[in-house]
């Protein structure tokens, strides 16, 4: 478990640091994606699959996916496109897959033969413990973090709209 | 907790209950409202509601099981939450009649901008009264988003939206740096209790030459996200830009209301470490950290301050150097100490705001904030300079304004620490102390020629033509309510109560 740890923190720092050197958007959130997935891969093997399945969910899914709905967005026409196609290379797909490839790699270990292995975490947080959490003692927190939200909406919703007359 | 258990517990957060509820309101108002009428009906209903607040936040501290309300140690009702709760809601307050003058937001829907220094003020009402580095964290960043869109409010002006680009970075930076140092802080000693947070740091700093590295790391980690927000140096390099950026009435609430909550985060984390009682790390002291920080951050704000042209820009230098000022008060260990850092908030908070009105109404006329201007409009419109006068010199401390007792019980209190410590034969530290005191006094001098700077162009310089200056009954009673405080404070026993049962 613990080699398991180390290696998905390696490549979650090794993707992000390539993430926020890449000069070219759609390169930069593939690796972003793998950084997520990495995270995840560390939340679980410290005891959080919870945790875990919310990162990859949330993050990975629905987040990723919007900031390529905003890439795409800001590039239209033609030109964009074939540009676009560019952007995809078989060769950019290599060291992204390979890391990816590794991440999946330790989960099949993970999954298969090592919960009962020496170095597991005591026990897993599972949904019902952080539901209990989230309404227990961190209530006004998470009460706390809608109205964050709503503020959010807010903000964007001021910034974004046509102006009157 | 159950459902009816939460109901019970909400009865400890009445001001903040309030708070929430009236973002809904406004928004809702808005919608109901015409645009020429947003601005009105928006700020008056904002301004009643936060004064209702404000009354619970004066009434319900004193109230019976209180103590027990505490969403499980989430929130705390110590004294110097209920303090910082009414100066924020005091400030928020203000920041409604700025709103209500001001003709820069004109324009726009105001139901946004009232839900935005609400949900401000939640955050920070949250930020000071949390006990939890959870809540502590949600608070900041509350108040840090509604910051970075009300800075950016004129979003067609191309300088307010270059305040809040800047302002999200900087603070986005700032947090990460905090959150980085906070994480440390809960995998080394897995308490997110900010009760325990200074003890498990000396903890911490007891364990061995690198756990020692490492609590003096968490200490500067947390130091950088919390200087952020009060705007110290180093830490101080987005202050000028979005102040002067920034719509006018929400320069004057990120000066008062943010600040103040920074300076109330910064006494919640660490007050532990300013009492007596308690051992200094083995790095470094943190009393003379603070010392160190706070006079280069009056230093540099007001060595700056002299050259700029433009009021907003240099307000906010004013603004990093009364940060200076306030962080000697961290440097004793002593109840005396709390109550100097308190009072000079209050008084901080009405002379900056005054200062600031004045600002508005020039800026309603004009139509600009530099200093050339401002020439020769104290003729036009002599009750506005007089107040202004007052808060000017309320800002450099010269009596009899309240600005200088603040700063005299500032200056009292350290050079009182190098007495003491001269007696106990501690030379070098007393020295240090004597040092303190001294920069202090020299940088209020500094600050006169540049306060005076702004007094001078008003009288003494021709305007170019004419200037459609003047002032009417609002701009007369908005100054008076600013700055007669500046000048009274000092007389005015229920606030001094309020101080002394804060810091007792």
């Amino acid at each position: 478990m613990t080699v398991i740890f180390y290696l998905s923190a390696i490549i979650a720092v090794a993707a992000t640091f390539l993430a926020i050197t890449r000069t070219n958007a759609v390169h930069a959130l593939l690796y972003l994606a793998v950084s997520l997935l990495a995270v995840a891969m560390v939340l679980f093997t410290l005891g959080a699959p919870f945790a875990a399945a919310l990162e990859i969910v949330i993050y990975a899914g629905a987040i990723v996916v919007l900031f390529v709905f905003v890439v795409m967005m800001l590039n239209q026409g033609t030109a964009t496109i074939r540009r676009e196609r560019a952007y995809l290379t078989p060769s950019m797909w290599i060291v992204p897959g390979l890391l990816t490839l590794v991440l999946f790699a330790e989960l099949v270990c993970v999954v298969a033969w090592v919960p009962e292995a020496a170095g597991a975490p005591a026990e897993a947080i599972g949904p019902k413990a952080v539901g209990m959490a989230l309404f227990g003692p961190y209530a006004i927190a998470v009460e706390m973090a809608s109205l964050l939200l709503l503020a959010g909406l807010i903000g964007a919703f001021h910034l974004g709209r046509r102006d009157e007359e | 907790m159950t459902f009816s258990e939460i109901l019970v517990q909400l009865r400890g957060v009445y001001p903040e209950l309030v708070l929430s509820i009236l973002i809904c309101a406004v928004i809702g108002l808005d919608m109901l409202v015409p645009l020429r009428l947003s601005r009105v009906a928006c700020g008056l209903l904002s301004l009643a509601g936060t004064s209702l607040a404000l009354l619970f936040a004066f009434v319900e501290p004193g109230r019976p099981g209180m103590e027990a309300l505490t969403f499980g140690a989430a929130v705390t009702h110590d004294r110097i939450a209920a303090f910082f709760r009414i100066l924020l809601l005091l400030g928020a307050s203000a920041s409604f009649l700025f709103l209500l003058r001001s003709d820069e937001t004109v324009g726009y829907r105001q139901g946004e901008y009232c839900a935005l220094i609400l949900g401000a003020v939640l955050g920070a009402c949250f930020l000071v009264s949390s006990d939890n580095l959870v809540l502590f964290v949600v608070g900041l960043e509350t108040l840090s988003l509604c910051s970075y869109v009300l800075a950016g409010f004129l979003k067609h002006e191309r300088l307010s939206a270059e305040a809040s680009l800047k302002y999200v970075i900087y603070g986005g930076v700032a947090s990460g740096v905090m959150l980085f140092g906070l994480s440390y802080f809960y995998g080394l000693t897995g308490t997110l209790s900010i009760e325990a947070c200074a003890r498990a740091l000396l903890a911490l700093d007891a364990g061995g030459p690198s756990m020692r590295l490492a609590a003096a790391m968490i200490l500067l980690l947390i130091l950088a996200g919390v200087g952020f927000k009060i705007a110290m140096v180093p830490f101080h390099f987005w202050c000028p830009d979005i102040y002067q950026g920034a719509p006018t009435p929400v320069t004057a609430f990120l000066a008062v209301v943010s600040k103040g909550a920074g300076f109330g985060a910064l006494l919640r984390l660490l007050s532990p470490f300013f009492a007596a009682s308690t051992p200094a790390l083995t790095t470094f002291d943190v009393p003379v950290l603070f010392g160190c920080l706070a006079v280069v951050t009056m230093t540099f704000g007001n060595l700056v301050a002299i050259r700029q042209g433009d009021v907003k820009r240099l307000l906010a230098y004013s603004s990093i150097a009364h940060a200076g000022y306030l962080l000697l008060g961290f440097t004793v260990a002593a109840p005396v100490a709390l109550e100097a850092i308190l009072f000079y908030l209050f008084v901080y908070l009405f002379m900056t705001f005054g200062a600031f009105w004045v600002v508005v109404v020039l800026v309603n006329r004009l139509g600009s904030s530099s200093i050339d201007a401002f020439r020769g409009t104290a003729a036009k419109a002599p009750f506005l300079f007089a107040a202004l006068f007052v808060c000017l010199i309320s800002l450099t401390g010269i009596p009899p304004t309240a600005g200088f007792a603040g700063k005299f019980m500032l200056f009292k209190l350290v050079v009182g620490a190098g007495i003491d410590q001269m007696a106990a034969g501690a030379r070098p530290l007393a020295a240090f102390y004597f040092f303190l005191a001294l920069a202090g006094v020299l940088n209020s001098a500094i600050s006169l020629y540049y306060y005076m700077r702004i007094a001078r162009a008003m009288v003494f310089d021709k305007s170019e033509g004419e200037t459609p200056m003047g002032e009417d009954f609002f701009d007369r009673a908005g100054a008076a309510v600013f700055a007669l405080p500046t000048l009274a404070l000092l007389y005015f026993t229920p606030v001094l109560d309020l101080i002394r049962w804060t810091a007792r």
